[in-house]
């Protein structure tokens, strides 16, 4: 349940309150229906028992028909930060509007309240797929990952590498993908930045969502010296057997680039196909040096997970920083100047210790911007150019920019 | 038997005409050059003013050029601000009638070997297919964005910085593109130093209507301490409405964002495309919708190291240390150790006997020198070897940039 006893009330008639197993399927279908489509009851089960927590769900509920006109929620994760440290980190998600209920203030509630919750379970982060790119830097959310979506045409380029004989690639049934996958999965997220835990049930559920539809998936390992060390899990779409057709690429994490290599050789190379296409890559993914004609590939940047720092004081502390330096850094709500916070944050070989501070800050930032720089997606510099900084002197911007260096951020999973 | 040395005075309407039906170009009897889609893109005139005659190496077979390549001598902006001599290379091509002769190689080495005499330690170009200069030594130094957006979906948010931008006339543009751009070299490495030909020539297309475009509209930015800014875009009036930025530089935030404000105003014009726009560019963190820009990365400026020790030795550090690198250079046959050891951000380099710490091949070497790639990067790549991850992390602070390199100009 909730912690919370007194749900807010922002309307007369309108309260936000928490989902149980009774009102579940209202729920679900009100969250489909923000996003303009419905699902069956199979896809509600399967959601209900792999995906969530149902004590974290909310509802913006109409007092007087009980209707549901606001939805919203946190899925559980671990996050991996700058020092490969694992903090636990609120997922928001299911996060809808009713189109009748627009406009007052029902979204801003339901945030609140899920940011209670996040600190009510100790999660001094929280984090979300935007569905849309303007709407939560107001609560302090910043571009946290990036991704690249790739188009390859295939036909002309190809991976030119070294074969490895330590490398062996097959394809695995659904249910072997199932068992060995996640642990590929969970040794990659412990040492890459952005990156959070996916559970048994969320594997299953991610299989689920992938499988809907006509196209087949197949799912490809990778075993270097017998063990397991990569996968690509991809779907194929022809429209015939005279038609050349078209490759999606749904994820491929491997431990090396070796396995990478012989793992994206393969789809590369595929005869019958035109072209690949692969969503949520990383900024800088090391098999673009392995192309033979990188202008087939046609790399788009995009935005990934957007992060809110709960606690600032813990995050800051949790870090880790390239470099030994101390500074003052003032943390604004770009919706209420007057609600600001001064950290002092000190960096040594031994860790970082954080406490708050009245002395003049070296720099003036706000939330979201912090968190984004936090994340190591962008730098002090490149946000000094946008105008929103206030700093004490310009070295300061170069100082910070090497303390918090840190290689890019990325997240597969998408919740 | 093909000879080959560098083209007469005379020679050069026939090196031009070479050049010109290699890329698929048309040129006329008054020396006016036509591209494919209809417009005119320049004229002998001008493309001779560009750079001195005998800066060429031309392939010739039966008393008949089939084979091009020419340099201009100049500079390019390091890290840190300084300029290193280096040759620009244009009119790279070779005739369809005699391709896959070894013509283009021979013609390269003899290129990089004639650079390779005079002081530039480093050759740049921009390359019309990605897997031809790799093989010669060559590596991708500056990647830029294309980048796309319907005007009317996207505003600046909470950007404080004043500035204030008016239209130029086109005989205005030229002092103050000159001075913006010799500013730019200071703050950002990868910009070529220019001369009054390829100012002319850049204006002299710019000023002409290209296709379907109009000629380009200027638009300078002053902000209070006199920083200034350049945009340049041409519009095109139609179904689409659309306006295209082929330049947008900045000496400051203030000019960077009152030029960005300018797009944004433009209100007949809805889809607005920018070319040329750095990876860097603080645009995508400006605005309140960043997911309606359609950001399209790509290879940019190509850069070639043929003196190790002296490029090495040229440009500026922004962090002292030292490195051992063995840098492979097949082509040139210059492979060798050397030991990079930096003193008040000063290299001082020289050929050692012994292990190195970190091993590559010279195009990487070039990738990484004006520090648009990070040895982290290239080494979790596996396409550099290190005896230990120290020495990568080493190498870039040692070899950090602040901002990333950056050509707006193809030559």
């Amino acid at each position: 349940m909730l912690n919370r006893s007194n749900p807010v009330c922002f309307f007369s008639l309108i309260n936000i309150k928490a989902i149980n197993k009774n009102n579940f399927l209202d729920w679900r279908k009100a969250v489909r229906r923000g996003f303009g489509d419905v699902r069956d009851f199979k896809d509600m089960e399967i959601l209900r028992l792999e995906r969530v927590e149902i004590n974290r769900l909310i509802a913006a509920v109409v007092d007087e028909t009980s209707g549901i006109v606001g939805t919203g929620g946190i899925d559980s994760f671990n996050l991996t930060i700058p020092g490969f440290k694992s903090i636990k980190m609120g997922g928001i998600a299911y996060m809808t509007t009713s189109l009748t209920y627009r406009r007052r203030g029902i979204w801003t509630e339901l945030m609140n309240y899920l940011h209670d919750d996040a600190v009510n379970h100790g999660e001094i982060m929280t984090g979300l797929w935007a569905s849309q790119s303007n709407l939560y830097r107001r609560f302090g959310y910043g571009i946290g990952t990036l991704s690249e979506r790739w188009n390859i045409k295939s036909r002309f380029t190809s991976i030119k590498f070294r074969s490895d004989p330590d490398v062996f690639v097959e394809f695995v049934e659904q249910s072997d993908a199932l068992e060995i996958f996640p642990s590929i999965y969970e040794s990659f997220r412990k040492k890459n930045v952005g990156m959070i835990n996916r559970s048994e049930g969320r594997w299953r559920y991610e299989i689920h969502q992938v499988k809907k539809g006509q196209n087949p998936v197949f799912y490809l390992l990778s075993s270097r010296n017998g063990k397991p060390d990569g996968y690509l899990i991809y779907k194929t779409v022809r429209s015939g057997d005279m038609e050349m057709g078209s490759i999606e690429v749904i994820e491929e994490l491997s431990l090396s680039v070796e396995s990478s290599l012989h793992l994206w050789s393969l789809i590369v190379d595929s005869d019958l196909i035109n072209n690949i296409v692969a969503d949520n890559r990383p900024h800088q993914d090391p098999i673009l040096w392995y192309f033979t004609n990188p202008r087939s590939v046609t790399r788009e940047t995009k935005d990934g997970v957007w992060y809110k720092l709960i606690n600032v004081k813990k995050c800051l502390e949790m870090r880790a920083y390239s470099t030994e330096d101390s500074k003052t850094i003032k943390v604004l709500d770009p919706m209420n100047l007057e609600d600001f916070k001064t950290f002092r944050v000190e960096s040594t070989n031994l860790g970082a210790s954080v406490y708050h501070s009245n002395s003049e800050p070296d720099i003036e930032i706000y939330y979201s911007d912090l968190a984004s720089a936090f994340m190591g997606v962008t730098t002090f510099s490149l946000l000094n150019q946008t105008g929103r900084l206030r700093i004490k002197s310009s070295s300061v911007i170069e100082q910070l920019d090497m303390m918090f260096g840190t290689n890019n951020a990325w997240c597969p999973h998408y919740f | 038997m093909v000879i080959y040395r560098p083209h007469t005075d005379l020679e050069f309407p026939e090196f031009v005409l070479a050049d010109s039906r290699a890329f698929g170009d048309y040129v006329d009897a008054d020396g006016s050059i036509w591209r494919a889609d209809g417009h005119c893109s320049t004229t002998m005139d001008y493309l001779k003013k560009s750079r001195p005659a005998d800066n060429s190496v031309v392939a010739i077979d039966d008393g008949t050029i089939v084979g091009t390549s020419a340099w201009i001598n100049s500079s390019i902006s390091s890290p840190n601000g300084s300029l290193i001599e280096c040759g620009l290379v244009c009119f790279v091509s070779v005739d369809v009638n005699h391709r896959r002769q070894g013509i283009l190689t021979e013609m390269m080495k003899r290129l990089l070997l004639k650079l390779d005499k005079q002081p530039a330690p480093l050759v740049a170009l921009w390359a019309s297919e990605y897997n031809i200069y790799g093989r010669f030594g060559f590596g991708v130094a500056t990647e830029e964005e294309q980048i796309s957006f319907n005007r009317l979906l996207v505003n600046l948010s909470d950007c404080n910085y004043v500035a204030k931008a008016n239209f130029l006339d086109s005989a205005e543009v030229m002092d103050v593109a000159q001075s913006l751009w010799a500013n730019n070299q200071c703050l950002r490495p990868g910009l070529p130093s220019l001369s009054e030909g390829m100012w002319g020539l850049y204006l002299h297309k710019s000023n002409l209507k290209k296709n379907k475009w109009s000629p380009s509209f200027y638009i300078k930015a002053e902000d209070e301490i006199g920083k200034t800014g350049l945009l340049a875009y041409r519009t095109c009036e139609g179904e689409t409405n659309s306006l295209m930025i082929e330049l947008l530089m900045s000496s400051s935030p203030s000019t960077e964002q009152a030029l960005w404000k300018a797009v944004l105003s433009t209100d007949l014009y809805e889809n607005i495309t920018v070319n040329h726009v750095t990876v860097d560019s603080p645009f995508w963190w400006m605005v309140d919708n960043p997911r309606e820009i359609t950001r399209q990365k790509n290879d940019a400026l190509w850069l070639r190291i043929i003196n190790v020790e002296s490029s090495l030795s040229s440009r500026l550090y922004k962090h002292d240390g030292e490195l051992i690198i063995l840098v492979e250079d097949k082509f040139l046959s210059k492979s060798g150790i050397y030991k990079l050891s930096v003193s008040n951000g000063t290299g001082n380099v020289s050929k050692v006997k012994g292990r190195p710490d970190i091993s590559m091949d010279i195009s990487h070497l070039s990738s990484l020198f004006l520090g648009g790639f990070s040895f982290y990067e290239l080494w979790i790549s596996k396409k550099i070897t290190a005896t230990d991850p120290g020495k990568i992390k080493l190498a870039d602070y040692i070899f950090g940039v602040t901002l990333k390199p950056w050509c707006p100009y193809e030559f």
